[in-house]
This record gives structure tokens, sequence and C-alpha cells, in this order.
């Protein structure tokens, strides 16, 4: 019966009831006029035709057709709730932000810090490890690189033979080329430079598919010996050195004494492969080619797989083509392999790679410490906004709509924390950008701020807000309304406390994973500097001179100009000694040559050791003050003419003559193997790549008995090194007005850069460990000192009836440090799982480090627990008279 | 909506206020266009500004006992947006006509 009634009420007039069920979907503010101005029309029109009952269904149905319009009014009327409880919500937001400025001002900082590093590394990593190279299609691109496993040898130099053979034999790779860097001295109008550049096949800018600004690319022609005297610059040069014309093409290059003519300029993004100003065919030899050089390993090879081909299906057929070189020449092939390193991770590195990820994994961890703080800031404020909440719910505020607000007020706060972190991102990326040759930080100069950047930090804001809105926006609605009101505010502390309990175990266990992750590193960077180099780079001057072969075409001449540069070096004021070698520690390359000894039985084809080859004056050791520990070093009297002789490493003698004297043996050396050296003396060891490499054999050969024309000068000096950088420079000229100077350098900071991104790293690592452990302070000593607020009337309570101060210490100290040895339980666990991703980064330290685990945790624990201390002690002075007045 | 040029239906629309059709109804009765077309039309129109709403005297309506109804009057920059787009339509009508006048076959 009651449903007829109702099913009649809905059908008589069916239209009006239709406008007041649309009406509930019209913002509330223009619900009434809504209602009335769709009703006022409806009924006029009834009454204008009839009454409901007299009407024929026809007009019946056009009245309900009219009626249904108002649904389309109504929902096009959405976007305008939307726009209005918006303001709403952020007029409102704004004023608690001005109202509380403290917290405001807390929220804001400890947001920027945490997002504006998180931008900043961001950047970076998007920059080095995410962009693309700016080639055509970089993915198919990858260096092809010789290796012998047994020797440890991964990515070694091609010898051109084998190369010319990959070249026909293979099937993954549309185009391979050649090159080899070598650096050039420009002579002409100017002052002689030394330009860097490099030998290249003629079909490298074809594989990679780069155009030239004007002229053109090296063609097959121009790689045969005879006729590669072209060069193709860059147009870095081309702006310096010619001003940007275009009658630079044609025109002559003196490059070590040769006429090079320019045929084409390189734009600036063409920087492979290292940088080069000037690039020059190779054009191999058939001497070069041949058989017998097979062993030469000096070219770098490059390649780009046809489409569809991976890396692995190229990889499988490259070692397939170097096992069939193995068996076809035994002699110098057996036992090297082939490897394939995709063109991003040999410009990228992995070592840079992983420290990049691991540095972005802890700003994530400090964002979300920094999340956990501004969380539990809010929890302690949202007790004192209970009663504003219970009244506007009692208003009739419904709770999503107060959720809606409480987030909003966070999202303001996170996004002025992210307008402030940009600031701190966009000063780091030009730090980074100023630093990034200080740094070794490839593809440094394509960290910039830009859109993707900017979306970054408005995302990560975002995010951030929501994060750390979620729970208090959560807790603080989830209110009885009667109890807040009653209570005046002061309801639901219990599980307020217990979030808020949980947040800073939460804090305490994430710092203690960055703390550890930074202990580790620095323990790492530590044993790095205390590694003895073998050499004291204190007071070195050293600088690169390359003598044109055109030139000084024998080597008599090379050498009489390298005695008497030593000679007039060697008596400049404030130099001590003057020595030359042809590499200088710390160095990126080395020259490796398989030796013998006499008299022991010659081993299998490959099988043969070998080691690093220096070519050193007289004074070497002296002024790089590499301990002589057996015999003599290598004197003026190692001449041309007298007896050949050789100074090994002690890691040599080790190995070699392990027990007998190494003095006097003989050896012969694959630099010329019908010489036989006999052994004068033994040095200590020397870290040739870094402090962190392992202990190789090494040779020094007398330069004056196998002269090279490039030397790499070093002096020991009285005064700072490189004030005589002018000097050494003017007697070079002296010499020879058209020989240019390279690579002027202390040693100290050839080392500086070698550990240089260990350094950064590390300094990055501590500096977000440092922040977070700051934070997770602030969080603990935030929830002991709001408990003490909390419990003043308790406490004053529990004092008037006898407690003594150490029980009331303890009763606030208990909650904290139980909370903090929690953290710290749960930080030692996600720090053991954690720091492995840290192994490939450490030097001599386990990822396990059993003293960084205790004592990082020690550390934290110690600091939470005077942050716990400070408002515990304040809980005993509480005047038990005053706390219990207070209600 | 922007301060651009008006569609067609809302020139319509607009034209049905100034020619005196002030009530919601009245407008979908002269245009023919929907309530759904009609009614957000007028609400854009207003926010632009080329619109003004008032209600109904209340007298009238209690004497019918119906709600007072709304009523929609054109302001100044109603009018000019109005003599605006009806120039730009006519030069629509007038380039239509021109294809209409094309010859056609005559069945006299």
């Amino acid at each position: 019966m009651r449903l007829l009634t109702l099913c009649s009420r809905i059908f008589t007039r069916p239209h009006l009831r239709l406008i007041a069920l649309v009406g509930l979907i019209v913002p509330r503010r223009l619900r009434a006029d809504w209602r009335q101005e769709w009703e006022a029309e409806l009924r006029y029109r009834e009454l204008l035709l009839a009454e409901w009952d007299k009407l024929d269904w026809r007009h019946k149905l056009e009245l309900v057709r009219r009626s249904i319009g108002a649904f389309w009014d109504a929902l096009l009327l959405q976007p305008r709730r939307l726009e209005d409880e918006m303001f709403q919500d952020l007029h409102y937001g704004l004023r608690m932000m001005l109202k509380n400025r403290g917290f405001t001002l807390i929220a804001v900082f400890t947001l920027a810090l945490g997002i504006g590093a998180n931008t900043a590394i961001f950047s970076v990593v998007n920059a080095v490890l995410l962009r693309p190279l700016p080639l055509d299609k970089p993915d198919e691109l990858v260096l092809v690189w010789e290796n012998s496993l047994a020797k440890g040898w991964k990515q070694f130099s091609v010898a051109p033979p084998n190369f010319a053979d990959w070249r026909e034999q293979n099937h993954v790779f549309e185009q391979l080329a050649a090159f080899r860097s070598s650096s050039f001295n420009l002579t002409g109008d100017d002052q002689p430079t030394v330009l860097a550049g490099a030998r290249v096949s003629s079909n490298l800018f074809n594989l990679l598919r780069v155009q030239t600004l004007a002229g053109r690319v090296f063609t097959a022609e121009d790689d045969q010996l005879g006729k590669n005297h072209v060069a193709v610059i860059s147009e870095g040069l081309w702006q310096r050195r010619f001003g940007g014309r275009h009658d630079v093409l044609g025109k002559g290059l003196s490059l070590d004494g040769e006429i090079y003519m320019v045929v084409g300029v390189l734009p600036a993004k063409v920087t492979f492969p290292s940088r080069p100003d000037v690039w020059i065919p190779i054009a191999f030899s058939s001497e070069e080619l041949s058989n017998q050089r097979r062993g030469a390993h000096g070219i770098g090879v490059i390649g780009r797989m046809k489409p569809g081909v991976t890396l692995e299906r190229a990889q499988e057929e490259m070692s397939a083509i170097a096992v069939r070189l193995g068996t076809q020449y035994p002699a110098s092939n057996k036992g090297w392999g082939i490897t394939l390193v995709s063109m991003m991770d040999s410009v990228v590195g992995s070592g840079v790679r992983r420290a990049l990820w691991v540095l972005l994994g802890a700003v994530v961890l400090v964002l979300l410490i920094a999340c956990v703080n501004v969380a539990n800031l809010l929890l302690a404020r949202s007790a004192a906004r209970g009663r504003e909440v219970a009244i506007r719910s009692a208003l009739g505020a419904s709770r999503l709509r107060l959720i809606r607000q409480l987030l909003m007020e966070s999202a303001m706060l996170s996004l002025v924390g992210g307008a402030l972190g940009l600031l701190i991102a966009v000063s780091s990326v030009g730090l980074v950008r100023t630093m990034g040759p200080a740094l070794n930080l490839p593809r440094y100069r394509d960290v910039q701020v830009n859109p993707t950047m900017l979306a970054f930090t408005l995302g990560v804001s975002l995010l951030a807000g929501i994060l750390f809105g979620l729970a208090p926006a959560y807790q603080t609605t989830r209110i009885d309304v009667n109890d807040a009101l009653k209570e005046g505010g002061q309801s639901g502390g219990a599980k307020r406390q217990r979030l808020r309990g949980l947040l800073v175990v939460s804090e305490v266990a994430l710092s203690l994973v960055l703390l550890v992750g930074a202990g580790l590193l620095i323990q790492s960077f530590v044993r790095l500097q205390r590694v003895d180099p073998g050499f004291d780079s204190h007071n070195v001057l050293t600088l690169q001179v390359s003598l044109p072969q055109a030139k000084y075409r024998d080597a008599a001449q090379q050498t009489n100009f390298f005695r008497e540069l030593l000679g007039r070096l060697r008596s400049l004021p404030g130099v001590e000694a003057a020595a030359g070698s042809n590499f200088v520690p710390i160095s990126s390359s080395d020259e490796e040559f398989h030796f013998t000894v006499e008299g022991r039985p010659s081993l299998a084809p490959g099988q043969a050791p070998s080691a690093t080859y220096y070519c050193v004056t007289p004074d070497y050791f002296r002024v790089l003050q590499i301990p002589v520990r057996k015999g003599r070093p290598i004197g003026e009297q190692d001449r041309d003419g007298r007896p050949r002789v050789i100074v090994i490493n002690e890691t040599m003698a080790r190995r070699f003559f392990p027990n007998e004297d190494p003095i006097g043996q003989r050896l012969r050396l694959g630099r010329d193997s019908r010489i036989v050296r006999e052994i004068v003396g033994v040095v200590a060891d020397v870290k040739h790549y870094g402090l962190d490499d392992a202990e190789f054999s090494q040779v020094y050969e007398p330069f004056f008995q196998m002269p090279e024309p490039r030397l790499t000068l070093a002096l020991r000096t009285r005064v700072p090194p490189a004030t005589l950088a002018a000097a050494v420079r003017a007697e070079v000229n002296a010499i020879d007005k058209d020989q240019p100077v390279a690579f002027v350098r202390t040693l100290e900071e050839a080392v500086a850069l070698s550990t240089a991104q260990p350094k950064f790293r590390t300094v990055l690592q501590g500096m977000f460990a440092g922040l977070s452990l700051l934070l997770a302070t602030i969080g603990i000593y935030g929830v002991t000192a709001y408990a003490v607020t909390q419990r003043t009337r308790e406490i004053g309570m529990r004092m008037a009836l006898g407690a003594q101060p150490g029980d009331v210490l303890w009763l606030m100290l208990r909650r904290g440090m139980l909370l903090a040895l929690s953290g710290v339980v749960l930080g030692l666990a996600g720090a053991f799982a954690l720091s492995r991703v840290l192994k490939a980064l450490l030097f001599e330290v386990e990822v396990h480090d059993p003293l960084t685990f205790v004592s990082m945790a020690v550390l934290l624990y110690a600091v939470a627990l005077a942050a716990c201390w400070i408002p515990a002690r304040r809980a005993t002075r509480v005047d038990p008279l005053a706390a219990l007045k207070h209600e | 909506m922007g301060k651009g040029f008006l569609t067609y239906s809302t020139t319509v629309i607009l034209r049905a206020v100034a020619n005196g059709h002030l009530y919601g109804f009245d407008i979908i009765d002269i245009t023919g266009l929907p309530g759904g077309t009609v009614y957000p039309a007028l609400r854009r129109l207003e926010e632009a500004g080329h619109l003004a709403s008032k209600w109904e005297k209340p007298h009238i309506a209690q004497s019918q006992l119906r709600p007072a109804r709304k009523y929609y009057e054109l302001t100044r920059a109603g009018r000019d947006a109005l003599t605006e787009a009806v120039r730009r339509y006519r030069l629509l009508e007038q380039t239509q006509l021109h294809k209409a006048r094309e010859p056609k076959p005559s069945r006299a």
C-alpha cells in the first residue's frame, strides 16, 4: 500500500521530482536558485497547459523531456563545485600556514631540503644516465675491445689486423670503425698549441650518422696512406682558430709539422672518441695490418649493430670470431677474447652509474625522513586542531571533505617547500656544472635546469604532500565529535601517540640505513687516502712534450732536445730535480709488454707474463721519490752504447724471483725482444691508474737507451709547483719556438682527480646521512617533548603523591628509548639488506663491516637518547602545584 | 566562456533574449534548441557578462501559486557581442548563399 502511494507520488508530476533529484548534484551554493529556476519554468508551463491530471500523455511527456535538460545543465555546473571548494580550502590553508608561522617555517624548510636534494640528484641522474646520447639510435652503438681475462684485462685495445678480420667476418654489425686518440702539435701563425685529436677510419662519421656543418666527411679514398693528409675539425676549433669562416675549407693545418687540408667541420655535439678538435684518417699501412702485428694492440673499435641485433647476440658472434682467430694465430691470439660495451656504458662507466643510483636512493630516503618528520609535526598539531575539526564536522562537514581540506594544507606546505627546494636544486646544478671537470663526472655539461627537472620537482612535491599529509588527515578526522568537544581537543591521544611512535621508529630506521651507508663509504675513502701510492706527489709539476717526427726524425735529435731541456729545467730557480718518463702516474693509459726471463723455459704462446713499461731518464726515482729497495736506480751512465739495463718493481721481484736475487738476472722485453737487459735495481710499487689499483709487475728502462719522441717531464720543486708553469714553457720555446707544451699540472692534481669521484659521493652521502640524523633527532625530541606537555598534569599528580625525579625521568625516557631501540634494530636489518648495493663502490671495506654497523647504531642511539633526555629532564622540574592548578 | 567569439547556437540564444524571449523555456520554444543546450549557454553567457538575470516579482508568482521565474536581460557587452557575432554569421550566410546561387538543373 505504501509502495503504491510512493509510486503514485513519483508518477504525479514526475518532472518536478526529477528536478528535486537532479538538484542534489548541483553545487550546494547554487542549488536553491537552480531548483527554483527549473521548477518555476516547469510549473509555469504546466499552468499554461492545464492541471496535471487533465493533461494528455503527449504534453506530460513533453514536460518530462524538458526536465531531463536540467540534468545536462546540472552536469555542466560540476566544475564550479570543485573550484568553489578548492578555493575555500586554499584560502583556509593559507590562513592556517600564516597563523602557525613557526610550524610552517620548520615544515617548509625540512621539505625544501628533502625536495631540493632529490631534484638536484635527479637532474644529475637524468642528464648522465637517463638522457640518450645525442646521436642517432645510440643504443645500436657499441665499443669493441679485446680482453685477456687470464691477465685481468677486461677491456684492452685492439690490434689492427684483428680489427680487419672482425670487419670481414661478422654479421652483426652494420659497420665497424677504428679510432686512436692522440694529440697533435698545432703550429702556424699563433702560439704553438697541443690539440686533442684522433685518427679514425673514414667510415666513422657515417657510422655515427653525423652531418658536417660545412664541407664533407672522409671518403674511403682519404683512408689510404699518402692520401690521408686531410682533416675534419670541430666546431670549437673552427670558431676559435678560424672565426667560423666558411673559407676554412681547403686551408692547411700544420699538425706535428705536416700539412693537413681541412675538408669539413663537425658540430659541437660530436665528441667521439674523446672530445677531439681534429680528426684525421687512420690509414693503416700494410705492415700494420700484417699477421706479425696481431700482438700490437693500440686502437679502439666502435660498431653500429644492425637493427634488431641485441648486445648478447653480437657478443656471441664476436666471441666465436675471437676463438677462431685464436686457433688460427695461436702465437698472438690465444687467450684473447672480445668484450662488447654499449656506448652509453662506456661513456658513463659502471662506477658512476652505481654511485648515482645509490645517491638517488639516499636522497629518496632523506625525503622520506623529511616527510615522516612533517607528518609528525602535523600529528602534534592535529591534537590542537581536534576541537576545530570536531566543530566543523558537527556543523555538517563530511569526513571526506575534511580530509581533502587537510590534504590541501599539506600539499600547500610541500609546494612551498618544493619551490624553495627548486632554488636549492638550481644552485646545485650550477655547482655541478662548474665542478664537473674536477669531479671527473661524465656528461656534466648536460646537467641543466630543464622542464623535466621542473616536472620532477612538482611531482615529488605533490607526492610528498600526500605522503606526509595522509596519515595525519586520517588520524585527525577519526574522532568522536562528542568526546572531542567535551575534552577540549585532547581526545584520540593514545592512538595519535601510537602513530607518532611508529613514525619515529621508521624515521630512526631509515636514518640508520643512511648512516651505515655513509659510514661504509667514509671508511672506504679513508682507506683509499691512506694508500701509499709509492711516490710523493707533493711539489711535483708534470707536463708533456711531444716532438713532431717530421722535424725530429732520428733518435739522436730527440735525445739531444730532451737532454738540453732537462738541463735547462734543472737550472731553473726553485727546481730541485728534473726527469722524464713515457707515463707518469696517476694516468688513464699505459703500455704493457710481454717479457721472458733468460734461462727459463719459454712459455706457451699467450701465456708469457707482462709488465707495465716505463721508459725513464736518470733522476726519475728521485723526482717522484720512489724508494729504491735493492741495487741501483737508472743513472747517467745508462746511455746509448752502454750495457742494456732495466729496473723492476717489488711485485715483479716477488712474483718471478721469489727465492733468488733478481739483481743480475736478464730479461727479454716485448718492445724489442732481440735485446737482453740486465736487472740492476728493484724499486717500490707505484699505483699507476689510481690509488685502488691492484699490484702489477712494472719495469723501468733507461730513456736514453730507448728514446721516444714523446716525454712526460716531472720537476721536483722547492716552490709551489704551479708557479713554474710559465718558466717551463719559456724554456721549451727557447729551444724550439714552435714546440708546444701539453697537460701542465701538478702531480697532486692528478692524484686528487683520481679520487674526486669517491670523495664526491662520500661527501654527499655523509651530508645526507647527517641531515637524516638531524631530522630523526628532531622527530624523537618532538615526540618526547609532546608527551611531556600532554602528561604534565599526570606528572604533577605523581610527584605530589611522592614520585622522585628519577622515577619521572625514567617514565618519560622509557618510551623514547624504546622507540629509538626498535628503530635501530629495524634500521640494522635494513642496512644489512641494502648495504650490498655499495659493494662495487667500497675499497677494502666489507659491505657488512661490523665496526661500521655497530658504531653507527651506537651513534644514532646516543643522539636519540640525548634528544629524549632534554624534554624528560624538563618533566622532572614540573611543579606539582602549578600542574594541578593548571586544569 | 572566454571573451572570444560566440558559437552559432549561443548567438541564436543571445538573439532570442534580445528579441524579448526572457525566460529559459521561451528560449527553448523559440530556438528549438534542447534545454541541455540552452541552460548551460545561459549560465556561460551570464558568467561572461553578456547576460544579467533577475527574479520575477514575487507577487506575480504568488498569485499563480508557483515559484518566481528567473529571467535574463542583455547587457551592453552582450549587445556588442551579439552585433559582432551576427555580422560574422551574416558573412557566413552570404558565402553559403553565394554557393546556393549556382544554377541548378530545372525541371520546368
